[in-house]
């Protein structure tokens, strides 16, 4: 069976209500989406929420989702949206920033996550975050989650041209800031 | 760094994974969220399905075997094309302010029975492909038109109503369909814009002199009226017209060539009939529409379905030609289409919307609208995918890829 029909029966699996069919989907997709949501967020704690709540929205939603979805990039939307609503509550952004400097003098990944999120990534996010937020977004969907512009302009409401632009000034950027890293 | 891929490789190698306590809270809160349970799949909620409760009892081989083999959006969109090469046949003598009183007025002039001829449309555009077809009239209002491949479509046409079938052969399948309220002049067949032709070179522009086309010596003739150029090649020994080619100032690289008329030879009625023939079975019936109520919105509203149906969001390759129905079945599978569910309309309105937006195309003189939406997704309020002069408007309509639509003056329009 090819990789479209997998994907294909296991959704429908999914429809119908079976957990197997939903665990190979979380197992399949949550590290990617958690990744992508550490690197938006520069947060271990509120990227695992964020990824919890989609993956609790979605089951809850199974009957709306079409058998011939595209359930990665359904997944991939939906993290983005919840982290920049996540990042426009500012009091609760702010808030979070606080408790980490006060909890944690190292930043928003404690020590004992360190084995699960992993040195590079946490380079990565913390040059992500110089970004401006658009730019870190599109970079992040583009680079990361490997969506085209075309996917990534509806995601942001902008542009074609917008996002490329945010893309490259993203990247110069990051480039820029990673180089070391890259080059190791 | 140099390079994207650098970055795409920088981003693979960044380790996570995820917290196990964090794996038992989400699997705990969805299953529960969701309803969901081990074991087999519950016979209860397949009925729940909608498609499961058309169809019965299915298996996922069979469902997959619907989806690929047999997808619903590749079918209405193979109808789409047939519609839309109905349509194309009838609009090349719709519009121009022919009206019926001048259509049977020069009937009467020429006594002419059938007609025949062929017809090439180049669109200019490289992803678009050039329509080849034969076309066959026969008084009074019998249209047929068949492309190389096997395409037919034959039409009853009246003063102000069609009634027609097409036929698919590569699915051995048929569809019908019936339009009321034809505007003035469409229902008059093609002697008016043949009259047209003929008459050009009493108004010509330009005397192109003699040229020998396949073996002949013609002479030609060039006028330009309005947005369209028109150049005739006559044959001077008999004053009869062979070949017709027309150029669109608002449609660069478009030109449609019309040549080997012949008139009154012998058509049997069995060419014109509207029966299927054996073996071919009906994609949809019951498709009609009144044509006094058909507008843009209507096209706008098979873009927008179409949309729905790529994965990719992408609009229609094209909205001319007999190739749609193969462009279609080869879209369908590359697994371009998704679920005919997803576009959120009924399956027989999405019938209807296609039907209604291809009349739409229909009506619309050629030279007097463009189609850019090929490749383009659905969303960018600033990309211009279609743009058209409505009969008697000093200003184009234009629509964008988010379906907006703007006045636009002809030097504002597109390049």
């Amino acid at each position: 069976m090819g990789t479209m029909l997998e994907e294909r029966y296991l959704i429908w699996r999914f429809k119908h209500g079976s957990a197997e069919a939903f665990e190979r989907i979380y197992l399949k997709h949550k590290n990617d989406l958690l990744k992508l949501a550490v690197v938006l967020l520069g947060d271990v704690h509120a990227a695992e929420d964020i990824v919890h709540d989609v993956f609790v929205h979605v089951a809850q939603t199974r009957g709306r989702i079409k058998v011939a979805s595209n359930l990665k990039g359904l997944l991939i939307t939906s993290v983005a949206n919840r982290a920049r609503n996540y990042r426009r509550d500012a009091g609760r952004y702010r808030n979070s920033l606080a408790k980490q400097a006060d909890d944690d003098p190292s930043g928003p990944f404690e020590p004992e996550r360190w084995a699960i999120v992993g040195e590079q990534l946490q380079s990565l996010s913390e040059a992500m975050a110089q970004l401006p937020y658009e730019q870190c977004e599109a970079v992040a969907l583009h680079v990361g989650a490997e969506m085209s512009f075309p996917e990534i302009a509806r995601i942001q409401k902008a542009s074609v041209n917008t996002v490329q632009g945010r893309c490259r000034y993203g990247l110069k950027k990051l480039r820029s800031l990673l180089n070391s890293e890259v080059v190791r | 760094m140099k390079h994207t891929d650098d970055l795409k490789t920088y981003y693979r190698n960044a380790n996570l994974s995820t917290d196990p306590a964090m794996d038992r809270a989400v699997l705990t809160d969805a299953l529960k969220a969701g309803g969901l349970t081990y074991g087999k799949v519950p016979a209860a909620a397949r009925g729940r399905n909608k498609d499961q409760t058309r169809r019965g009892s299915e298996s996922p081989a069979a469902l997959f075997g619907r989806i690929v083999m047999k997808n619903r959006v590749t079918k209405l969109a193979v109808a789409a094309g047939v519609i839309l090469a109905v349509v194309l046949g009838l609009s090349l003598f719709t519009g121009n302010g022919a009206g019926k009183v001048y259509a049977r007025m020069v009937d009467q002039l020429h006594g002419v029975g059938t007609l025949t001829y062929s017809q090439v449309t180049m669109t200019g555009v490289e992803a678009m492909p050039t329509v080849r077809m034969e076309v066959a009239f026969k008084n009074p209002g019998h249209l047929r038109t068949a492309t190389a491949d096997g395409y037919v479509t034959v039409i009853d046409s009246t003063e102000n109503r069609f009634r027609g079938i097409s036929l698919v052969p590569s699915a051995k399948s048929y569809i019908a369909f019936d339009a009321s309220n034809m505007p003035d002049g469409s229902g008059a067949g093609p002697w008016v814009s043949l009259e047209k032709l003929q008459a050009l070179p009493t108004q010509a522009d330009e005397l192109l002199g003699r040229k020998q086309i396949d073996g002949r010596s013609l002479e030609g003739f060039r006028v330009r009226e309005g947005d369209t150029t028109a150049t005739v090649w006559i044959d001077p020994a008999t004053d009869a017209l062979v070949r017709a080619e027309m150029e669109f100032a608002n449609a660069p690289g478009m030109n449609v060539i019309l040549s080997d008329f012949q008139f009154n030879i012998p058509l049997d009625d069995s060419l014109f009939s509207l029966e299927p023939p054996p073996g071919f079975t009906p994609m949809k019936t019951g498709l009609e529409a009144d044509m006094s109520k058909v507008s843009e919105g209507d096209l706008i509203e098979l873009l927008r379905m179409w949309s729905h149906w790529t994965v990719d969001r992408t609009f229609p390759p094209t909205l001319l030609g007999t190739e749609i129905p193969k462009i279609a079945m080869q879209m369908g599978r590359e697994g371009k289409f998704t679920d005919a569910q997803i576009s959120g309309y009924e399956e027989d309105q999405q019938v209807q919307i296609m039907y209604r937006g291809m009349l739409f195309m229909g009506l619309l003189p050629n030279g007097t609208w463009r189609y850019a939406g090929q490749n383009v997704p659905f969303g960018d309020p600033l990309t211009p995918i279609f743009w058209y002069q409505p009969q008697g408007s000093p200003t184009w309509r234009v629509i964008y890829a988010d379906l907006s639509t703007a006045d636009v003056t002809a030097e504002n329009l597109p390049k």
